[in-house]
């Protein structure tokens, strides 16, 4: 779960709408990790995911994109809003197929032959590896996933950013893991690999 | 993490070391300063918008004082603002004039219009004036100096 206090964005962002700069900035401080890190994340590149951000915090004291109390805590509303961004520029750039209605084998494989290398630099190779494994993913498996493993959303927070069921977040929770599996298995770390080398 | 059908230690470990390297990410600050550049204007603009709809109905009767106003309040830019705080111009034993704009601007304007109207008092907290809750929900008489395209300049509340 996540550990944001509601009631302090819901103060902060009625201060915002109005006209507190320092609300909007409080704001956009105690959210703009999680969100950035989702987005870089599920592109790959810094540069997207800042655009994704600024995009999303405009958005939000514009009201381009409005934010209902009634339907969930804000974190949950930035990660849905930077999800549909993220798809958007997914289906702009003809990157996947559209997501199919139902989860089956054949959508857990990745649609984009020729991924955008990452632009992010990892101290580890394995954790460079992992997250080329998570990029050849498809979307929504992707995000479910990150949202889960790296965001600590609950499933009904996943179920609600999504905007599916709880039963399907579960399913593709369980084959993105799954999938993730296969992926590494192969992945043996430089230590490793040197003691195999060097055993007679 | 723990699912009961698909454990694999294995697998949480290097999520973990994923999550890790990821935490100290953040967005850039270019992105902070750039959207706290949006937000002033924003406000700025949505400000301007809601005076703009109060002075509408008055904006038609205020156009026959137009030049013999400009003549009255163009001292306003060589009068002595020391006694007042800076974005303040006094014209007369009445209250100062808030200036919305730069009094190069204000200055500058050919053909500006004097209008008298009313405005919600809540708009005082908006200029940063303290307002008393218990007739917040009152309106209250105002004057105000807009140029030629109904851009506010400067604006006094009376009594």
């Amino acid at each position: 779960m996540t550990l944001i206090d509601p009631a302090l964005d819901l103060d902060l962002m009625r201060k915002m709408r109005a006209g507190d700069a320092d609300a909007f900035t409080a704001l956009y401080r105690r959210h703009q990790g999680p969100v950035y890190r989702f987005a870089l994340l599920r592109s790959g590149s810094p540069d997207v995911a800042a655009d994704v951000v600024q995009e999303i915090f405009l958005g939000l004291f514009t009201d381009k994109y409005p934010f209902d109390p009634n339907r969930g805590a804000l974190s949950s509303f930035l990660f849905g809003v930077a999800r549909n961004l993220l798809l958007k520029r997914d289906e702009r750039e003809h990157r996947y197929v559209a997501i199919p209605d139902q989860d089956d084998d054949d959508a857990l494989a990745p649609v984009d032959p020729n991924p955008e290398p990452a632009a992010i630099l990892f101290a580890r190779r394995e954790t460079e590896a992992v997250h080329g494994a998570l990029r050849q993913i498809a979307p929504h498996y992707r995000d479910v996933l990150i949202l889960y493993e790296l965001h600590d959303l609950s499933y009904v927070e996943i179920a609600a950013v999504c905007g599916i069921d709880i039963g399907t977040v579960r399913s593709r929770l369980s084959r993105a893991r799954a999938r993730m599996a296969d992926l590494l298995q192969d992945f043996r770390p430089p230590n490793a690999a040197r003691q195999l080398e060097a055993t007679p | 993490m723990n699912h009961a059908d698909i454990e694999n230690p294995q697998l949480d470990r290097q999520l973990g070391q994923l999550r890790e390297e990821l935490e100290h990410q953040q967005t850039p600050a270019r992105v902070e300063a750039t959207l706290l550049q949006a937000f002033a204007r924003h406000q700025r603009k949505s400000w301007f918008g809601r005076v703009g709809l109060w002075l509408a109905p008055a904006a038609g009767l205020a156009a026959s004082v137009g030049m013999a106003a400009w003549i009255t309040l163009a001292p306003m830019t060589n009068a002595p603002i020391g006694t007042d705080p800076p974005n303040t111009v006094a014209i007369d034993d009445q209250s100062p004039f808030l200036a919305l704009q730069s009094l190069e601007r204000i200055a500058a304007e050919r053909e500006p219009r004097l209008i008298e109207t009313a405005v919600p008092r809540t708009m005082l907290a908006s200029l940063g004036i303290p307002v008393d809750p218990e007739v917040a929900g009152e309106s209250m008489r105002a004057q105000m100096l807009v140029s030629a395209e109904g851009q506010p300049l400067a604006m006094r509340f009376l009594q």
